[in-house]
């Protein structure tokens, strides 16, 4: 694939991904040609709505789509120089853990209730790293620690934890193994902002602690602004535009990002009204010619309707898939780019 | 839903509603109702049970084949003239397997809709007032749980008289312990739901709450409760009345067909094979019904 | 009092009884509000401003205090006269997946409101309302006979918003009307809720978490702590100058979405306590990184410290002069 600029470099690969979740009445249209690529120490936001499929996405890099409905219609996974779907579910269970973990969004249905927290980390830590069970527990206190939850803590019961309790202890299962990339999916959804900004904190700084990769699935543009490095914005199943922070937050291109900007409130601008997207979500299983936003689109031509615009891209990093960069580089929505001396506003 | 394009200021509410139907649930059940095999065989053998109950005056005249003896035609097997033969008084199977179906089928389901009644004014009360008067309720129902209800119906037919009436009471009662614990669970899940508070909150009075709001959402595990129960009142329908508790004979009850067919069973087993699957049919098809039910109605469980 | 004031609450106080004691829900908290403007109501989860909003509208009976509302003290009501009372004053609620009767249809929804009211005997006549409603809040006529399940979380909302107008109410608590709901779609139902008010004359009192949001949609902000009401003050006057620590640090957690201008974060330490039988001390306390003796003497007074800007804190003396 031509998108794939630094392979050595990456992590994580998605290569032009495709699932379908298959019933008798129809079929949805989860992942549309996803291209995605993760590198190593970097933190990769991948931003969407509901039913974009970001969660799929997720769940597709763990290879854990639910079989029969969910099908694989085409697409190659590479992690880590590994191709995910040709791994048997024995090799799989191996690299769960191991080399990729997920942090789910709600931390208070992901921890079993009748095991201690210490128990459930020391049990991944036997899978994996084969430790002895003293040395597996002894290992689940630092890790709680290291989350900072007090060691002695670690004979305790979910039930005991608060809810951002709750997710530092998730936060200590994912790391456990020091796995190479974390899949964070929106795991501060369910917190307060106060407690969200503390965990938040921990995260940044135990992926550089680890050196590890981190996947950040989440709805949130304050959250991408805040812990990573690279965004990719996800749309009916594919990604509309991708490039550095810098890139998406002050040189963004594609109309969705910048309906997503202009709905959020500007808390220095109390008087701007917002400027929603109109109409909603298309419905997977019957996605609409063409480009899959052009319903919603302002800047929609005659041809957005009847072909799939291809992926421009504007530097190394920045791509965006719309047709209005056809002939062109230059910026055309109403938004403008941030120019430094214009910004000040206090 | 398809949408014309219509001049709104002239349209009547009957327009209006004819243009843009409202999707039937009833339908989109039936579909989810008819992908499950079992519970469509159910209800295949429900529906010849229930023509045969409805029209064995017209197959089979009553006083004549079904209670007359005819000690010439003792103990015949199967043949054209007798689908399931005859019994030891000469009376034809047939004939008495579908009265029966009218006795066990009236019975089962009026009993169970005495027990419905009364089961969804306790359970409804207990669960949409809680505290105290939840705790009184539910206590005595737990009390009337603990006592077999095969003991408790027999204890109400012996006290009042084996009256077909009295049946239905007694089996209807002996529903409620377990039907009001449905209810009272279904309303107890619905009763703090954000449209139940909405409804409070623009004022609905708290009968129509309870009603249009909180039963109408109970319809579905009650409906399915019912069924089962059905099932099971057919049963202890027949072995009331095996146990001669129940209806008498010369009535052609299927319980009551296997006891008095007790004696000849050896030798002619059939006696007891027709009236035994004729109950076992019943009690399974509704089951079955139940369970298909159950999945058409739950909405959590569609797709 | 002057006339302008819709709703004044004095010293509401909501504890609910549980095993291991009694649970300060609210406590103590005075407030007011003008006619057609919005009062933010900002905390973090269990600091009892969902508690606050339905103690307002009596759907849960305060422990004590007063609700004054248009001249009258709804705590004093009559069953009868409050229900009465109800349809000037609304509720919309936060999920709009639980909140609308799944056997409804749209008409049936609002329709049920409006036979309430009485006002519409003719069934046409009634109908037709329903129909301005519909539009009013953006939804297609086509969706007349559409139950909830069938639409999503944004029309749904819009349903929730159109019942609550039916009754066409002066004043609507919005408790947390957009926090289920996308960034894309959210946009669209403040925009409404704004333009709405603006036509209707409208008083709100919307209850979030989400400071973006409470800083867009309100006039006045009161920020909530664990039952206890510890600032109040304009909105600009709160994001400019927030005087309070706990809304201070609640300001900067907030994740900005941009990459400059950006602040340095005050992260405060540790989780809300509980708020079962407090201390009587400042309930920041021991969270709070300038706590000092007197904090945990008793519990710092709400004080107007400049004109409309109200800090419960020890450390924030009223301004001189």
């Amino acid at each position: 694939m031509e998108e794939i600029t630094n392979t050595n470099n990456a992590l994580l690969e998605i290569e032009d991904l495709h699932i379908h979740f298959v019933s008798k009445v129809e079929t949805v249209k989860a992942i549309n040609g996803l291209n995605l690529v993760v590198h190593k120490g970097k933190t990769l936001g991948l931003v969407g709505e509901t039913g974009a499929g970001k969660t799929t996405t997720a769940l597709a890099i763990l290879n854990m789509i639910a079989k029969p409905q969910g099908r694989i219609v085409a697409g190659r996974i590479t992690l880590d120089g590994e191709d995910i779907f040709s791994k048997t579910e024995d090799q799989m269970e191996g690299i769960r853990g191991n080399t990729v973990s997920m942090i789910f969004q709600d931390p208070m249905t992901s921890l079993n209730p009748v095991m201690t927290v210490g128990d459930q980390i020391a049990e991944v830590l036997q899978i994996h790293k084969k430790l002895s069970k003293a040395a597996a527990a002894k290992e689940a206190q630092k890790m709680l620690e290291t989350v900072g939850i007090p060691g002695a803590r670690s004979v305790e019961y979910p039930h005991q934890f608060s809810g951002g309790m709750k997710q530092r202890v998730l936060i200590a299962l994912g790391l456990a193994c020091t796995p190479k990339l974390l899949i964070a999916d929106e795991p501060t959804t369910a917190l307060d902002v106060t407690i969200q900004a503390q965990v938040l904190e921990l995260m940044k700084d135990l992926k550089d602690q680890m050196n590890m990769s981190m996947l950040m699935i989440t709805h949130d543009l304050g959250i991408v602004a805040e812990v990573c490095d690279e965004v990719a914005v996800m749309y009916a199943g594919a990604i509309v535009e991708s490039g550095t922070l810098e890139d998406i937050f002050d040189r963004k291109r594609h109309p969705y990002t910048e309906g997503l900007f202009n709905s959020l409130p500007d808390v220095n601008n109390r008087t701007q009204s917002l400027k929603p997207i109109g109409g909603q979500m298309p419905n997977p299983a019957d996605l609409p010619q063409g480009c899959s936003f052009h319903p919603r689109c302002e800047y929609a031509m005659p041809k957005c309707s009847q072909e799939e615009p291809p992926m421009h891209r504007f530097s190394e990093t920045h791509c965006a898939k719309c047709w209005l960069y056809e002939n062109t580089d230059q910026c055309m929505l109403a938004s403008q780019d941030y120019v430094p001396s214009q910004g000040v506003s206090e | 839903m398809s949408t014309p394009s219509v001049d709104k200021k002239t349209m009547s509410r009957r327009e209006y509603m004819k243009t843009y139907r409202k999707t039937s649930r009833l339908k989109e059940m039936w579909d989810v109702f008819v992908a499950n095999r079992l519970a469509v065989l159910g209800l295949i053998i429900i529906t010849i049970f229930v023509l045969l109950a409805l029209f064995a005056n017209v197959i089979a005249d009553y006083d004549t084949v079904a209670i007359a003896s005819n000690p010439v035609d003792r103990f015949q097997g199967p043949s054209w003239k007798h689908l399931l033969g005859t019994d030891e008084m000469g009376r034809d199977i047939f004939a008495r397997i579908i009265h029966g179906a009218r006795i066990s089928l009236r019975i089962g389901v009026l009993s169970v809709l005495v027990g419905l009644v009364f089961s969804c004014i306790i359970g409804a009360t207990a669960g949409y007032l809680g505290g105290v008067a939840d705790d009184i309720i539910m206590r005595v129902i737990d009390i009337m749980a603990c006592i077999p209800r095969i003991v408790m119906a027999i204890a109400i037919v012996a006290a009042f008289g084996s009256s077909e009436f009295n049946m239905i009471m007694a089996l209807g009662i002996a529903t409620i312990a377990s039907m009001s614990r449905v209810v009272r669970s279904a309303v107890l899940s619905v009763r703090d739901t954000e449209y139940v508070e909405a409804a409070k909150a623009v004022g609905q009075n708290t009968p129509k709450i309870v009603f249009s709001h909180i039963l109408v959402n109970c319809v579905a595990p009650i409906i399915v409760q019912s069924t089962l129960a059905i099932a099971t009142n057919v049963m202890s329908v027949s072995s009331l009345s095996f146990l001669g508790m129940g209806i008498a004979a010369p009535a052609p009850e299927w319980g009551c067909m296997i006891a008095t067919a007790r004696g000849n069973m050896r030798q002619y087993p059939f006696l007891v094979i027709a009236p035994g699957m004729a109950i076992f049919l019943t009690s399974m098809a509704f089951n079955l019904v139940g369970d298909g039910l159950r999945d058409a109605l739950d909405p959590k469980l569609k797709r | 009092m002057s006339d302008n004031v819709i709703l004044e609450v004095n010293n509401l106080k909501k504890y609910f009884k549980t095993r291991s004691g009694m649970l300060h829900a609210v406590d103590d908290v005075s407030f007011t509000i003008e006619r057609g403007k919005t009062l933010g109501i900002v905390g973090e989860s269990g600091c009892g401003k969902t508690t606050t909003g339905r103690s307002i509208l009596r759907l849960v009976e305060p422990t004590s205090g007063t609700v004054i509302f248009d001249g009258t003290d709804i705590t004093k009501l009559s069953k009868r006269e409050l229900r009465k009372k109800r349809q000037e004053m609304q509720l919309i609620f936060q999920d709009p997946f639980s909140s609308l009767n799944p056997k409804r249809t749209v008409c049936q929804t609002i329709e049920e409101v409006l036979k309430l009211t009485g006002e519409y005997k003719n069934s046409d006549e009634r109908f037709h309302r329903v129909l301005e409603i519909m539009e009013m809040v953006g939804l297609d006529e086509r969706l007349i006979n559409a139950y909830p399940h069938e639409m999503d979380g944004g029309r749904r909302q819009r349903l929730g918003i159109g019942r609550a107008l039916a009754m066409k109410p002066k004043f609507i608590v919005c408790d947390e009307p957009v926090s289920a709901l996308d960034v894309s779609i959210q946009a669209q139902i403040l925009n409404m809720l704004r333009s709405l008010q603006n036509e209707l004359g409208l008083t709100y009192i919307f209850i979030t978490h989400d400071l973006s949001v409470v800083n867009y949609i309100s006039d006045d902000i009161a920020v909530m702590y664990l039952g206890r009401l510890i600032e109040k003050a304009s909105t600009e006057e709160l994001f400019r100058n927030p005087l309070h620590p706990y809304t201070k640090a609640l300001l900067s957690a907030l994740p900005v979405p941009s990459l400059h201008n950006r602040q340095k974060r005050i992260l405060i330490k540790g989780e809300i306590s509980s708020p079962i039988d407090p201390k009587p001390v400042c309930r920041f306390a021991a969270r709070c990184d300038h706590c000092t003796e007197a904090c945990l003497k008793g519990e710092p007074p709400l004080v107007e410290v400049s004109p409309n800007h109200f800090v419960s804190c020890f450390m924030v003396q009223p301004e001189q002069g």
